[in-house]
């Protein structure tokens, strides 16, 4: 706005300097007017002085106009060019393209026009038939006046000649002095003849032809010329067109002492047409040698109205390259100004330009990004001040959950996808052996290179993305065997990408030497029962044997016989039950080979056909389960425990089904009844020896499951079966 | 523009300068009482063109500034009165008369007719004895007068359009006093 106002208050300034100018030009003509007709010139000479004035004064205006706009400009241009404000460049080149674009046709149309008007007026000037003409018609014409003249002085002196007899001293000479001038007015055809003494007037006649009223008065100055020179000749203008009709020519007789001089005054009308047409001929040639003498005046003149049109044309190319560069330049300004202001941070700034046309859609759009970067930036700023407290809170649930990994007795080791380790707590340090700088930032492969790491170290690639994988894994660590669970889970973002995995382990070992201190307790206090009970009969039958034999019964014979039978039963229980440890003891290692799972399936589940009345006995394997690299034999053992267990379980009607697939590059066997199911609390003890639910047996069934799993690698869990029943599901590397 | 432009240029200015330039002389003051009467002759003043000019009909003048200063000898001098004298002439073809008028200041002081060139520039460059200037009273006779004047003949053109006034050089006069009050 303020742009605008001073753009308004300076046109008014310039309309005020204008009309100041104009006004100026009037008085300064007014006073030069004046000035001319205070000079008695005539009308004509004054106009032409008063425009030659006008255009004068006009052209030094515009000079100074221009001379002070370009003078003012470029000195501005300079200046801006040197403190490199920008548009400085482009204004300084439009205006010169402007003005030098211009100036060569101006000047070229100045210099031809100047060349034109010249060559015309020179022609006109010097045109030789006009020049002839008017100057053989004034020749002709002052010829005529001078042949009148020369012709009134003869006669003059044929007059004074016959007045020679005339006594002028004489005061009755007057009737004699009128005859003879009556008689040389007839003779020689005048229009009137006057006789002076001097210049004194004695008598005078007038022809009744010349149309004269009175005779005329020649005038002492015509007399006195005539008295000093000899002779005379006058011509009179007296008619209103300027013709001399009247000539009159004055002759003095010679100078003779004691007498007085007497002069003779005589005059000749000419003819009007005759007296008009000379004095056109005169009056002609005489306003073409006034027109030569102003030549140089008319040619300033059109010279000066070149010059005036030559300089508005250039005034206003002038003006308009500066308003155009101006124009252009100021938005540009105030962009550029903007572009400072909001580079500055100042993002209210709105940029104001006089502008209608392309700059103003660039304006307009420099102001809507402006005020969109500032609502950007005010968001930007809410964003900001929720990721900080974000960040804030994430930070103290980081410390929250470092401080919780650190005191938490599992270990916990996350890596990113590469596998580089990003968090490690103490617990996995511990349990690792390990420092923390050993770990954390290095690949997992490489900081768990060693042989009894890497088992740990394999469980991230073995495990499958997206899935979850769980191991119990024996490592020698520091010269000590470790029982450890590591349990694989793969992170995930929030958009579902994979952030890396995460290894929970937890040390097993004193809680499975806790279990297997118990088992073998329990194995003891078993075995211990198992031998007292065939201990008991024993004892039983040998303490009867002896007391008949002390009593000397008579049937001594048949109790020794029944009592030894006895013995021997249960002595052969006792082997039976050490052999059954003795063959758990010396369970062989797995010799794998390429399996042949569904005839594995099939030749074991042909054993339980029919078996018990009421229960299915079932299976299936999938094709990608078909073959697999194991110790057949004890496979099939394996599936014999469990099927026998699974039998007993189910009460009829049921179902045992034995499902073989593959998954995860693991071989996964999943033995489930419909059974009542095994209590959470015998869950924990299911793979301990001698650990049985039946009541019956050496409980060494599942122990022998566990342990042929584990040699192969892999892993056991029961779970529950739905609706009801179990479910052991084996998974066995398949490779 | 090529140094033999300005030379030209130069040239030009020069020659326009050097042609006969009018000036004053015999430049004589008489005093009757306490009227300045002047006597003068104009040299070079009626040139060829004015001449023309005059003989084409144009009424074409003669302007004489005359100043009345008071001399210092060592400081700038008073101006005290001024007058401009002006003798004109217009010709008439028809009758082959030139009348002269002369003017003070737009006052006509006398007026003749003569037919031939001789006597228009006489006419319009000899003053003989013209009363121009009567000093106040107040001027004391200690005061050291003195009249400065030159002639304006007309204007020329530089450059097609930068008019010149065509003037003589001021021409001063001989130094004078008022006479002395006699005794009653």
């Amino acid at each position: 706005m303020d742009l605008r106002r001073s753009i308004r208050k300076r046109r008014k300034d310039s309309r005020w300097i204008v009309a100041g100018l104009a006004v100026l030009l009037l008085v300064l003509t007014l006073l030069y007017s004046l000035l001319l007709r205070g000079r008695d010139l005539p009308e004509e000479l004054v106009d032409n002085q008063l425009l030659l004035f006008v255009l004068w004064y006009i052209n030094v205006v515009l000079i100074l106009a221009i001379g002070f706009t370009l003078v003012r400009n470029l000195f501005k241009l300079a200046l801006e060019r040197r403190h490199r404000l920008l548009g400085s460049k482009f204004k300084t080149k439009l205006v010169l393209t402007y003005v030098g674009l211009s100036l060569i046709p101006v000047i070229l149309l100045f210099a031809y026009g100047s060349r034109l008007l010249q060559g015309w007026m020179d022609r006109w000037f010097d045109e030789p038939a006009i020049r002839r003409v008017a100057d053989h018609g004034f020749v002709v014409a002052q010829e005529l006046h001078r042949r009148v003249e020369v012709d009134l002085k003869r006669d003059g002196g044929h007059v004074l000649q016959a007045l020679k007899t005339v006594d002028f001293y004489d005061p009755r000479r007057g009737p004699q002095l009128d005859r003879i001038l009556q008689r040389q007015l007839l003779q020689l055809d005048l229009a009137f003849i006057a006789v002076y003494e001097g210049t004194d007037f004695v008598h005078g006649v007038l022809s009744p032809q010349a149309g004269l009223r009175d005779l005329p008065d020649p005038g002492r100055r015509f007399l006195a010329e005539a008295l000093q020179n000899g002779s005379a000749a006058r011509r009179l203008a007296d008619t209103p067109d300027g013709a001399a009709r009247l000539v009159m020519a004055g002759i003095a007789a010679p100078l003779a002492d004691g007498t007085r001089r007497p002069v003779v005054v005589v005059g000749e009308v000419l003819d009007s047409v005759v007296a008009s047409r000379a004095a056109e001929l005169i009056q002609t040639r005489q306003r073409l040698a006034r027109l030569d003498a102003q030549r140089d005046d008319i040619r300033a003149g059109f010279f000066l109205l070149f010059l005036m049109v030559t300089l508005i044309l250039l005034l206003a190319v002038t003006w308009v390259g500066l308003y155009l560069a101006r124009r252009v330049t100021q938005p540009i300004e105030a962009l550029a100004e903007g572009t400072r202001r909001v580079a500055e941070g100042d993002l209210s700034y709105r940029v104001e330009a006089p502008a209608d046309d392309e700059l103003k859609v660039l304006v307009d759009s420099f102001n809507t990004m402006t005020g969109d970067l500032a609502r950007k930036e005010a968001q930007l700023e809410e964003s900001h001040q929720e990721l900080m407290a974000t960040n804030k809170r994430l930070g103290e649930e980081r410390a929250l959950l470092a401080a919780v990994l650190q005191s938490s007795a599992a270990g916990v080791v996350s890596v990113d996808p590469e596998g580089r380790v990003l968090t490690c707590n103490g617990a996995a340090l511990q349990m690792l052996r390990q420092a923390d700088g050993e770990l954390v930032g290095r690949v997992i492969s490489e900081a768990w290179s060693d042989g009894e790491r890497a088992k740990l170290a394999e469980l991230f690639i073995a495990s499958s993305p997206g899935g979850r994988l769980v191991r119990t894994v024996r490592l020698v660590l520091g010269g000590e065997w470790r029982i450890l669970e590591a349990q694989v889970t793969t992170m995930r973002t929030r958009d579902g990408e994979v952030a890396g995995q995460v290894m929970v382990v937890d040390d097993l070992t004193d809680l499975i030497n806790a279990q297997q201190m118990a088992a073998w307790n329990e194995a003891a206090r078993r075995v211990a029962h198992e031998i007292k009970n065939p201990l008991t009969p024993i004892k039983l039958t040998a303490e009867r044997l002896l007391r008949k034999h002390r009593q000397g019964d008579a049937d001594l014979g048949a109790a020794l016989e029944e009592g030894v039978e006895i013995i021997v039963r249960e002595v052969e229980t006792m082997q039976a039950m050490v052999d059954e440890f003795s063959r758990f003891a010396r369970m062989p290692r797995p010799q794998p080979s390429e399996v042949d799972m569904p005839r594995l399936l099939r030749d074991t589940l042909h054993l339980y056909e029919e078996l018990k009345s009421g229960v299915e006995v079932g299976g299936s394997v999938t094709e990608e389960a078909s073959h697999a690299w194991l110790d057949g034999e004890q496979i099939k053992r394996v599936l014999i425990n469990l099927l026998d267990n699974a039998v007993a379980a189910v009460e009829p009607p049921g179902e045992v089904a034995v499902t073989v697939d593959h998954e995860n590059g693991h071989l996964r066997i999943r033995v489930s009844d419909t059974g009542a199911g095994i209590p959470a609390e015998a869950r924990a003890k299911l793979f301990l020896p001698h650990f049985s639910t039946k009541g019956r047996g050496t409980g060494l069934g599942l122990s022998i499951v566990h342990r042929i799993v584990t040699e192969h690698h892999g892993t056991l869990r029961v779970e529950e079966n739905r609706p009801h029943g179990t479910v052991f599901t084996i998974e066995l590397p398949q490779g | 523009m090529r140094p033999r432009t300005i030379l030209a240029l130069a040239l030009l200015l020069v020659a326009q300068k050097a042609a006969a330039e009018p000036r004053i002389e015999r430049f004589q003051v008489a005093l009757q009482q306490r009227d300045l009467l002047i006597s003068l002759e104009l040299v070079d003043g009626i040139s060829a063109d004015l001449l023309d000019r005059i003989q084409a009909g144009l009424p074409t003048g003669i302007l004489y500034r005359i100043r009345l200063y008071r001399d210092h000898q060592r400081w700038l001098d008073d101006r005290l009165d001024s007058v401009d004298l002006e003798t004109v002439a217009m010709y008439n073809a028809v009758t082959g008369e030139y009348l002269v008028n002369t003017k003070l200041e737009g006052k006509l002081l006398e007026s003749r007719l003569v037919r031939d060139t001789e006597e228009l520039v006489a006419a319009l460059t000899r003053l003989e004895g013209i009363h121009v200037l009567t000093l106040d009273e107040e001027i004391p006779h200690e005061w050291r007068l003195l009249l400065r004047t030159r002639a304006e003949v007309g204007t020329r053109t530089v450059l097609a359009f930068i008019p010149q006034r065509i003037a003589s050089p001021w021409t001063r006069s001989r130094k004078f006093r008022v006479p002395a009050p006699t005794e009653p």
